[in-house]
């Protein structure tokens, strides 16, 4: 049985921007990340390596990035007889310099725009055979017809970083586009995916596991959206048998969808924080959204900054209701200006004509209180 | 919320040039001084100092030309205070430049240093504002003037009107404050106005540079998409370069693969012609030689069968002609010799001289006949023989005719008779037989005519043989010459001949067996023929054609390099772009709220300001009450709160002099004043309360109850009142704190802030007098403690 390290989408050197001030700090961890590989490799055992497209977020990333990921897979390559590649559609080999051109002997980058000869090697536990093509449009749109499965004992494994039909990037642009039927098409053990980010594995593609790809799915979270657990994949591949697949996380803090969070009997931000905290996976970025009826205006940044010193990056949305508590009822029922403030807020907010405009006219008068000194 | 007390000032500013402390006792501080004393001026240094002059104001400029040191020297002057928060603060104001430090003296750190102009716009006067209002309550001067500052002026000047209530409204300035506070927010997310009709800020601030950023980086999008569209067909064409370079290469390859085996099969051919045409050569010049060789034998077989009989001399026919003229004389005379001699008269003698010239001419015309036989032409000379014998003859028989005798004649005839035999015998030398005598003439002619066409034959023969070896010792190679071999040796020629056909023959069989071992024409491409030159051909226009197309491609490459220079990331900019653009929202959305919020509660103040006219006149009237003992008031507005009325007796008067007497009078605004100062108070913040000349035009009655009142006020806040009654100060036992009656000392306050001045804050505690720095610490430490109890109660 051959066990394969499958790696796609680790787009070193992006800029991280949806974390906002940890941005640098979550790329120093994707790349520590990045750098454990060969600690993965020798822990799993794995026979051979394959990298599916976008190990860089830039066809020209910085220098740092470049001499890291060299690194990393020449430390791999101590382990494994090869390193196979296949460039992404972010780091496409359009220009000279590019850093698939600088990798270490004995890691082979599927360069040619269409599928050839598979490129062989052998393991200790057998004979495994890649193929694989960088993708570009203009040479050769279509490329997968051409492949011709070579008729040697072993292994046979494919790289491939495109979008199957389901897939967001589907529609993108020059990206590769794969139909499922195509996928079905090859006679091969294994089809390590990239492009997409989310982990799909083989029986997403077919129950019966008769199709034998995967998505190993971004390295680490790449923004805020990309919620849940992300790494590596290790595939167990047998001739003539399913591939059976493996998640490994990659150790960057994942982005945790936490969803709806009631802090109606809150007292304030710090408690509702605390409420939130309380179902927050150790190590993991929350993405939040407060609901429920509160006594107090909630101050979603505060919620987002007390997150955030927690757990190193938060996102809060505010869908509480404020605007029929009691406390506001008490409050437009004083006779001073707060009163005055509250009743008129209140009658705004009836009177808005859609619900964004409700919401928006709730936060004005939360803070129109806030700044008359009424928490 | 403590109220703020001011603890000193240091003053360069008007007549004074010196510092005072103020005690810090629940009472109210005295400042006492006759006319023009300048305690009006020490009074408003305090604010001044705080709040500065605003320059926009041609009064204000002109108030500050008044305040200028009568040394000449800057206006300046440092305020002493304890801030709301409990804060040791100390204000000090350039009032020439507006520039204002501000320090704490408890940590003696600078807490501000900068633009202090009260009406400034910049971030410096605007901080400085803020601090004000944290420290006292009030960020600029005005509600002050209009409320806790009770100047004499000002007094007098006192109006009860909605800008009153506006300055004095507690609410005004929490609702000040909230709308500056939302400005101020809203104010750093944009540049448009919050309020309609507003005016723009010069300065973008984060949504318009956010919404620049997001422009940039859609342009740059767009930049990259284009350079993508740009660099297409670019990478298409350089595709299809490539694929026809490719397509070349392996055309090219193809016929350079052919070139050899066609050019090694052109050779060949060329080689196998060379030879088979070598080989033809031998084998005609062999053909040739042995032709003329055999040629040449059968002539000279020819030659030996004519002459079997023997050998027919060179000149044997122009012997046989002259022995032809000479067989008929011999004939002739013989006959004559054996008819006998005829009659000397028919033989007539007249002809003896023409005979014997005719004789002559015919033995010259014999003699030259054979020469002309032997050297030329032979019929010529046998003619010209036959025509002189002839002659000859003819001449004889005349001569004979003449003879004068018989004998003589027979002699004659016998002699030349004997004479022609000779001849004849001479002329027989050598000649084969038979005999030569005319009988066999015939046969010797046609023996010698054998003889001479067989030699002829023999000769052309040898010529033709000639040439053959000629040309066969051309086509052997000299080697064979330089041997030594004779050029003439015809077998040692032919043998050669042979032998070098023979090897013709091997070169051009071997020939043949390569060319049969040449492979079949190799693979070509299409159209290409399958020879050296259009294999030649065809190599240099594809060679041509890579060249042209290798260089359009380079030119290619560098137009591709400069799309691809230009072209970024796209993926990064579009993640870029809507990262911006969410921010944009998300800031747009702040903006909404700042700005929704803002309106929120100006509105929300409009409609609450017809409630603060009622609050602020309830606490004029409590104080109306408490200082006229309730014979005056309450002041009632039913409208406007400029057309209020003060009951009096009962009934409502204008607030007015007449029909209220100055005294009134000064009691209603006096009463204004606190009362404003109180709802001004209202919303937390005690301002001290400076009154300028509370006693003017009272009796002592409204003076006494003028006093109680600010003793009572005392106890809430600060009270500094100045006034030159020192008869009733006396009357009532009352010891000013401050006199300006007194002389005033060295002008320290310029000392202590010229000193500070160069040496610097550090070097500060160094002044003045260690036993009234401490006494002040301890009477300051008192009286916070006393308001920090009160704060408690």
């Amino acid at each position: 049985m051959i066990r394969i390290l499958h790696v796609a989408d680790v787009h070193l050197g992006a800029p991280l921007r949806s974390f906002g001030a940890g941005a640098e700090d979550r790329a120093e961890r994707v790349l520590q990340a990045f750098r454990q590989l060969p600690e993965i490799a020798e822990r799993e055992h794995v026979h051979v390596v394959v990298m599916a497209g976008d190990l860089f977020d830039t066809p020209r990333p910085p220098e740092r990035i470049d001499a890291e990921a060299r690194e990393t897979i020449r430390r791999l390559l101590e382990l494994v007889p090869a390193v196979f590649l296949v460039p992404g559609n972010h780091d496409p080999l359009v220009f000279p310099a590019t850093p698939y051109g600088r990798l270490p002997p004995g890691a082979h980058v599927f360069g040619r725009p269409a599928f050839g000869d598979p490129v062989s090697v052998e393991t200790t536990a057998g004979p495994v055979h890649a193929y694989g093509f960088s993708y570009d449009f203009a040479h050769n749109p279509d490329p997968i017809p051409g492949f011709r499965r070579a008729d040697l004992p072993g292994a046979h494994v494919v790289l491939m970083h495109g979008a199957v039909r389901d897939a967001p990037h589907w529609s993108g642009g020059d990206s590769l586009r794969l139909e499922p039927e195509q996928l079905a098409g090859f006679s091969v053990d294994y089809i390590a995916l990239g492009d997409y980010h989310r982990f799909r594995p083989p029986e997403e593609f077919a129950a019966d596991g008769s199709v034998p790809a995967c998505y190993s799915g971004s390295f680490a979270a790449l923004d805020h959206t990309e919620a849940g657990p992300r790494g590596v994949v290790v595939a167990e591949v047998e001739p003539g048998r399913a591939p059976s697949v493996r998640l490994l996380p990659s150790g960057v803090p994942p982005v945790q969808a936490v969803g709806d969070v009631d802090v109606s009997d809150c007292l304030d931000d710090l408690e509702a924080a605390d409420r939130v905290a309380r179902r927050v996976d150790s190590g993991s970025l929350p993405v939040v959204t407060l609901t429920g009826q509160t006594e107090y205006a909630v101050d979603r940044g505060r919620v987002e900054q007390e997150l955030g010193a927690r757990f190193s990056f938060a996102r809060v949305r505010d869908r509480t209701r404020y605007y029929d508590s009691d406390r506001l009822g008490e409050l437009s029922g004083r006779d001073d200006v707060v009163g005055y403030v509250a009743r008129l807020g209140l009658s705004r907010i009836r009177e808005a004509s859609s619900d964004e405009q409700a919401r928006l006219r709730e936060r004005a008068l939360r803070r129109a209180l806030r700044s008359m000194g009424v928490v | 919320m403590r109220p703020p007390l001011l603890t000193a000032v240091r003053v360069r500013y008007g007549c004074h040039d010196r510092r005072f402390d103020l005690p810090l006792e629940p009472r109210p501080v005295v400042i006492s001084g006759p006319n023009g004393s300048g305690k009006t001026t020490l009074l408003e240094a305090f604010l001044r100092t705080l709040y500065g002059f605003s320059r926009r104001l041609a009064a204000e400029r002109t108030h500050l030309e008044t305040r200028r040191p009568w040394s000449g020297r800057t206006a300046e002057a440092e305020v002493e205070l304890i801030s709301i928060g409990g804060d040791r603060i100390s204000v000090r104001r350039d009032f020439e430049t507006d520039e204002v430090v501000a320090r704490d003296l408890e940590s003696d750190t600078e807490l501000f240093r900068g633009d202090g102009n009260p009406v400034g716009t910049g971030s410096s006067a605007r901080r400085f504002r803020e601090l004000a209002s944290g420290w006292i309550g009030l960020s600029n001067l005005e509600p002050y003037r209009k409320t806790a500052w009770v100047g004499q002026g000002e007094l007098v000047d006192t109006r009860l009107d909605d800008e009153l209530l506006r300055a004095a409204a507690g609410t005004h300035r929490k609702v000040e404050t909230a709308q500056d506070e939302l400005r101020g927010e809203h104010d750093e997310l944009t540049w448009e106005p919050i309020e309609p009709g507003g005016r723009r800020k010069n300065l973008p601030r984060d949504l318009e540079t956010q919404r620049e950023a997001a422009e940039d980086l859609a342009t740059r999008l767009a930049a990259a998409r284009s350079a993508r569209e740009k660099r297409r067909p670019l990478v298409a064409e350089v595709a299809g370069f490539d694929r026809r370079v490719e397509a070349l290469d392996g055309e090219i390859e193809l016929l350079e693969a052919a070139y050899r085996p066609l050019a090694e099969h052109r050779t060949l051919v060329a080689e196998e012609r060379e030879a088979r045409a070598r080989l033809s050569a031998l084998s005609d010049a062999l053909q040739s030689l042995t032709e003329a060789d055999r040629g040449t034998g059968r002539a000279r077989g020819a030659v030996q069968a004519a002459e079997a009989g023997g050998v027919y001399p060179e000149e044997f026919g122009s012997r046989l002609a002259q022995a032809d003229v000479l067989w008929e004389r011999e004939a002739a005379l013989e006959k004559e010799l054996a008819t006998g001699f005829a009659p000397a008269g028919e033989r007539a003698a007249p002809a003896s001289g023409v005979a014997r010239l005719a004789a002559v001419a015919g033995v010259v015309l014999v003699l030259g006949g054979i020469a002309t036989s032997v050297l030329g032409s032979a019929a010529l000379g046998v003619s010209a023989a036959v025509l002189g014998a002839f002659l000859t003859g003819a001449a004889v028989r005349a001569a004979r005719g003449q003879r004068p005798g018989s004998e003589g004649v027979a002699a004659r005839v016998t002699r030349e008779l004997e004479d022609t035999r000779t001849r004849l015998a001479d002329l027989a030398a050598d000649v084969p037989r038979p005999a030569f005598e005319p009988a066999a003439a015939d046969e010797h002619r046609a023996g010698f005519a054998r003889q001479v066409k067989a030699r002829q034959a023999a000769r052309q023969a040898e010529r033709v043989q000639a040439e053959a070896l000629s040309r066969a010792l051309s086509l052997l190679d000299a080697a064979g010459a330089a041997a030594g071999e004779p050029a003439d040796d015809t077998p040692g020629t032919l043998n050669r001949l042979r032998g070098a056909e023979e090897e013709a023959r091997t070169a051009l069989a071997r020939v043949q067996v390569r060319l049969e071992e040449q492979p079949a024409v190799p693979e070509l491409p299409e159209g290409v023929e399958p020879t050296v030159a259009a294999v030649d051909v065809a190599r240099t226009d594809r060679r041509a054609e890579r060249s042209e197309i290798v260089e359009r491609r380079t030119h290619l490459e560098l137009e591709l390099r400069d799309a691809e220079r230009a072209a970024e990331d796209e993926f990064g900019l579009e993640r870029e772009l809507a990262s911006a653009r969410e921010r944009i929202e998300e800031t747009e959305a702040e903006v909404q709220v700042r700005r929704e919020a803002w309106n929120l509660v100006r509105d929300a103040y409009v409609d609450f300001r017809e409630r603060d006219q009622e609050r602020l006149l309830g606490a004029v009237n409590e104080r109306l009450a408490a200082l006229s003992d309730g014979r005056l008031g309450p002041v009632e507005a039913t409208g406007e709160l400029a057309d209020a009325c003060v009951h009096m007796a009962d009934r409502p008067v204008r607030l007015e002099s007449p029909p209220l007497s100055f005294g009134e009078k000064h009691m209603v605004l006096f009463a204004i004043r606190l009362g404003s100062a109180d709802f001004l108070a209202g919303e937390g913040v005690r301002h001290p309360l400076l009154v300028d000349e509370p006693f003017t035009h009272l009796d002592e009655r409204n003076a006494r109850q003028v006093w109680d009142l600010l003793c009572s006020l005392a106890e809430e806040r600060q009270v500094i009142v100045g006034t030159q009654n020192r008869l009733f100060l006396d009357h009532l036992g009352i010891v000013p704190d401050i006199d300006l009656s007194a002389p005033a000392p060295r002008p320290e306050a310029s000392r202590m802030l010229d000193a500070e001045r160069v040496r610097g804050p550090a070097e500060r505690s160094e002044t003045g007098s260690g036993r009234e720095k401490a006494e002040r610490d301890a009477a300051l430490a008192r009286r916070v403690a006393e308001q920090a109890q009160l704060e408690l109660g």
